[in-house]
């Protein structure tokens, strides 16, 4: 988590210190317009959800694992409900770090006049990002910790099984990324962000038990 | 309930077999040692024994449970080796925190108390200690942690005589304290052979020996004497190795068969000695006769001294 907070951190400052700035008067009215972009803390966060359960799942961690009572389906859960957990604190925080970086102006001393929020509001706003944001750290972190896992198991297996697809795609020609694109619209393609939510935690649930099921033989220290 | 037992197994590492058919049951709460040279499957049959490895054929099971994968086998077992890897973000006081959180007989304060005896500091890494400041480490947490099957493999390597000395004692105490089986193997036994009850001999990958450690000691004599009289005192019994040692002497280690004793005969000047089990298993994994003498014997002559090139006389 401290990771993250610190990425998330670094990404907040990059985002203020990137703002820009415009000028406009209308009479008596001076307007002037700050532009932020906090795409960079999202962007941060979600290199995070699959990068963490990369060390997670490698051989090391394994290996240390392996030193308290455990077996390898509580070993698992342990960590899938661990990264679940750090996901839904960590897209908490990052919509947290996106609304200070708005929210910034509020401590001038010139009136701020916010953009429109849609009906929702701010507060409709934020919960949006925040599933959203959620979606797609579940989605991320169940790749990642399939293709530790993968990978802790054997290197390659997985450069095997990417050229593998690599070749299904081309032996598929437009076929395949026809159906890659079908995928992706089914996944991606909602109007509503709780339908994403669901979609994706669904997705990542069948991520997460692939890997369960690769590796419940895994041996330790061989 | 059998606490340990080894039914046909098999173990192959890429083809390589590192344990063959090993038919091995243990019970009880005894200190028993395992032991074998390098490459004979004492590591192995340890990880088996933790559930870290899964038998390649046959079975290996802990408490009545298949080892490999059992949460109950698993709460029952600690192993601990020089290679035992331990979460590098947490430091020596966190690790035995964990440890405590996992094991329910762990003892927290001895093992505090250990560490500061061995000048171990808490809020060290494990991956910044010295080979054997690891080890120690890895010793006073295996024990600790109090299992009914409590695996230590080679668990003295890099230490120095004091240290091994203070872990032999802890080693007893703790077992004295709570009973329970302590498995040690090794190569290296001095100062541990004493505590065995038990032994598992493991040779080339298939158990050699298992009995009580006394007994199979008590099977070996080293004879040592004239010539002539070592050998007519040992041409009933087995010889494991016969060596020149002064002009016209020998001494020569024997395998007494069942119900067999050697004695020196008066006035023939034999000695007749016992081994220790370091040097009976020894023996009974690989001695030969003559020994690494052999090696530079070298009866066909052809590389005698003064036919070799040596670097200072080249041009």
């Amino acid at each position: 988590m401290g990771s993250l907070l610190s990425l998330q951190l670094a990404g907040t400052l990059i985002a203020i210190s990137a703002q820009n700035g415009s000028n406009g008067s209308f009479g008596n009215l001076t307007l002037n317009i700050q532009t932020f972009n906090t795409d960079v803390i999202v962007v941060l966060t979600l290199v995070w959800a699959f990068l963490a359960p990369l060390y997670l799942t490698g051989r090391d961690s394994f290996e240390a694992d392996m030193v308290f009572t455990n077996d390898r389906i509580t070993r698992h859960f342990g960590n899938i409900g661990y990264l679940a957990l750090l996901t839904f604190a960590g897209s908490l925080t990052a919509v947290m770090a996106c609304l200070t970086v708005l929210l910034l102006p509020l401590l001038g001393s010139r009136p701020v006049l916010f953009p429109e929020f849609g009906q929702w509001g701010l507060a409709g706003y934020a919960l949006a990002m925040f599933t959203v944001l959620l979606s797609y750290s579940l989605l991320l972190m169940g790749a990642g910790y399939l293709i530790g896992t993968l990978i802790g198991l054997s290197r390659l297996l997985v450069i095997g099984l990417f050229l593998i697809g690599l070749v299904l795609l081309g032996v598929l020609d437009d076929a395949g990324l026809r159906w890659l694109g079908r995928f992706s619209r089914f996944l991606f393609g909602n109007e509503q962000p709780v339908i994403l939510l669901i979609k994706s935690a669904s997705s990542s649930a069948v991520l997460f038990l692939a890997a369960v099921l690769a590796s419940n033989r895994q041996e330790a220290g061989s | 309930m059998k606490r340990l037992e080894f039914d046909g197994t098999e173990k192959r590492f890429l083809g390589t077999s590192a344990l063959r058919e090993l038919t091995l049951t243990l019970e009880g709460d005894k200190i028993i040692g395992l032991l074998g040279r390098n490459g004979a499957g004492k590591t192995t049959a340890m990880k088996l024994a933790a559930g870290f490895l899964r038998p390649t054929a046959g079975s290996v099971r802990a408490f009545g449970e298949p080892a490999f994968n059992s949460l109950f086998a698993s709460a029952n077992t600690i192993y601990m080796s020089e290679d035992v890897r331990f979460p590098y973000t947490l430091s020596l006081g966190g690790i035995l925190d964990e440890l405590a959180r996992a094991y329910p007989n762990f003892d927290r304060a001895l093992a505090g108390r250990l560490a500061d005896y061995f000048s171990l500091p808490s809020d060290s890494k494990h991956a910044a200690l010295s080979k054997g400041m690891q080890n120690t480490f890895n010793l006073i947490a295996g024990l600790a942690a109090r299992c009914p099957l409590t695996l230590l493999d080679e668990p003295l390597n890099g230490m120095d005589a004091a240290v091994r000395k203070d872990l032999t004692s802890v080693l007893l105490k703790e077992f004295i304290e709570a009973p329970r089986m302590i498995i040690v193997s090794g190569h290296q036994l001095q100062g541990l052979e004493e505590l065995f009850e038990e032994i598992a001999i493991l040779h080339k990958g298939r158990l050699l020996r298992h009995e009580e450690a006394d007994s199979f000691k008590g099977q070996f004599k080293k004879v040592s004497g004239p010539a002539s009289a070592v050998s007519a005192a040992t041409e009933r019994h087995t010889v494991i190795l016969r060596r020149p040692s002064l002009p016209g002497m020998e001494e020569a280690i024997v395998e007494l068969g069942p119900g067999m004793t050697l004695f020196a005969p008066a006035g023939t000047d034999l000695a007749v000695s016992a081994l220790s089990l370091n040097d009976a298993y020894i023996a009974a994994t690989g001695g030969t006769e003559g020994g690494i003498d052999r090696v530079y014997a070298d009866p066909s002559g052809e590389n005698k001294p003064q036919n070799r090139r040596h670097p200072a006389n080249r041009p």
